[in-house]
């Protein structure tokens, strides 16, 4: 599972190109201005790439991706079902 | 017998004291639930789109017009003209309601039918499609409408009808033109569209089950945001009525909708029509252009103070009804640049074009790779979310040429955003972000006098 979480930084980091991604788990991604939608449809797309997730842009809610940590919960969360 | 205006008519906020005592005692015995707003919502409708107390006022039904032309055709012409003057006189808002009401839940229900079976996109793009249609129709009007008497009974006949009001002038614009919604629309259609197509794309992907009617209506036809929004969205509508709210939860949300009530008497019945007044009447009238920059902010303040007091009502008044109606403004002034002025103006339409239009679009152009730059594609979708917002807004030119304006500033804005930040031009400091919020406010200010109509009349 360890490798979802380093995929899914990976692909965060290329998105929002910032390193800081990596350093600060708890970093606000939407307030900081890292993230905005069209970086969160870049993610998607992403996700949908390598890992076979739909997600769609109508369940969109900054606050479920709203730090690298609970990105990384969401998208496991989404992978186990 | 015009229908009654929402949080304008003295006789609307008279009546909405009926509905409003029992919600009241509902709530504070944590007995309010979908069904009374179901109930209240019906009650509502009728009183505001049939408006029995104006009954007395209406005037005589229009005689026959003279109909020119080959006589083989005379009765069919006649029969269709008449039936469409005579339309107007029972109710006709509230019978085009009615219609549109029954078709768009039909809709629904077929759709969710079919989509159990299978996520094919046809069967879904057919009925986003087919929910638009009803719009469509009402915001072509006056487009055809001109057309229509012509291709009925002759020039002559259309003469008669627009002398008759039937038929909108065609130098006014929008959604002031007298008779416009009168006579094939009713007041609020353009927002529970939306609503109703929130439940369509839900339902494709996946997100929700089949509504059930009461709650699907309830929804869609919620009464204190029918005629002009906020444009709520069904999981958060569904989500009000997961888990009764205690008392003291209720008296919380009535504590806060008196507070949006009040709020939405000062912006528009106070600020708002002093504005309208003292500044944007005599701005009107104010040749050269001075009187026109005078008119373009007078315009903007009006625009807000009217349109964040109404919402400031729908708000307020949903409260005592269990609902969040969300919010619809957030200081739009103090925008820094135009995708934060689209985070605070009108924020329930932006969003929903945001996630059903903007955020859609460009998901499946970088899935199918449609074009090689990520930019490029966010620049057709700002175009493409743009223009439907201002073709939402209407057919006329001011709208169209609005959300032109609105797209090309916010490319303009992201492009300007990263040149910066690559090149490092400008530190972020006081100064820059209080001229970056002056430069976004009289930008704004033109597009919003764009949107006035009054550059093209």
């Amino acid at each position: 599972m360890a490798d979802v979480a380093t995929e899914v930084l990976d692909i965060l980091e290329g998105v929002a190109q910032s390193r800081e991604v990596r350093r600060n788990m708890d970093l606000p991604l939407y307030q900081s201005g890292l993230l905005d939608s069209l970086a969160t449809v870049t993610l998607m797309a992403a996700f949908a790439e390598r890992f076979g997730l739909e997600i769609s842009p109508a369940e969109f809610d900054q606050e479920r991706w709203a730090t690298p940590t609970k990105l990384i919960a969401d998208i496991r969360e989404r992978l186990a079902v | 017998m015009a229908p009654l205006t929402p949080y304008v008519d003295f006789l609307y906020f008279a009546l909405l004291l009926y509905p409003t005592i029992p919600a009241v005692i509902l709530g504070l015995s944590r007995r309010l639930g979908i069904w009374y707003v179901l109930l209240a919502t019906a009650g509502m409708i009728w009183l505001q789109y049939d408006n029995p107390f104006g009954r007395t006022v209406s005037g005589p039904i229009p005689g026959a017009y003279p109909l020119p032309g080959a006589k083989v055709y005379e009765p069919i012409r006649h029969t269709l003209w008449q039936s469409l003057v005579a339309f107007q006189h029972v109710a006709p808002q509230l019978v085009y309601l009615l219609v549109y009401t029954a078709f768009e839940l039909l809709l629904m229900l077929g759709f969710a039918a079919l989509r159990k079976r299978s996520k094919k996109p046809l069967p879904y793009y057919i009925a986003v499609i087919a929910a638009f249609v009803p719009l469509g129709i009402v915001k072509f009007y006056p487009l055809y409408m001109h057309l229509l008497p012509h291709f009925l009974n002759g020039p002559s006949a259309a003469k008669v009808a627009q002398a008759e009001g039937l038929v909108p002038s065609s130098t006014t614009p929008g959604l002031l033109v007298p008779g416009l919604v009168d006579t094939v629309g009713f007041v609020g259609i353009s927002y529970i569209t939306f609503r109703a197509v929130d439940v369509l794309i839900n339902l494709q992907d996946g997100l929700i089950e089949r509504p059930g009617i009461g709650l699907w209506l309830s929804f869609v036809l919620f009464f204190p945001t029918i005629s002009a929004g906020p444009i709520d969205r069904i999981r958060r509508f569904t989500s009000d009525w997961k888990q009764r709210r205690t008392r003291a939860q209720y008296i919380a949300d009535m504590d806060a909708g008196i507070y949006r009530i009040a709020q939405g008497f000062l912006y528009k019945f106070v600020i708002a029509f002093w504005i309208w007044q003292l500044w944007l009447q005599p701005a009107s009238r104010t040749p050269g252009l001075h009187g026109m920059l005078s008119y373009m902010y007078g315009y903007t303040f009006y625009l807000f103070f009217d349109f964040a007091g109404y919402s400031a009502f729908a708000i307020g008044v949903s409260n005592f009804f269990g609902v969040h109606t969300p919010e619809n403004f957030h200081a739009p002034f103090l925008a820094r640049n135009f995708k934060d002025f689209w985070n605070r103006w009108f924020i329930t339409l932006s969003w929903w074009l945001r996630d059903h239009v903007y955020m859609r679009f460009v998901l499946n152009a970088t899935k199918r790779k449609w074009f090689k730059n990520k930019y490029v594609t966010s620049y057709i979708g700002y175009l493409l979310t743009m223009g439907l917002m201002g073709l939402w807004h209407g057919p006329q030119a001011n709208y169209l040429v609005y959300g032109f304006y609105q797209g090309i500033m916010l490319i303009a804005s992201d492009f300007l955003a990263r040149w910066n930040q690559r090149r490092n031009l400008l530190p972020d400091n006081t100064l820059t972000r209080a001229g970056s919020i002056f430069l976004t406010f009289n930008l704004v200010a033109f597009g919003m006098l764009i949107f006035s109509g009054h550059l093209f009349t």
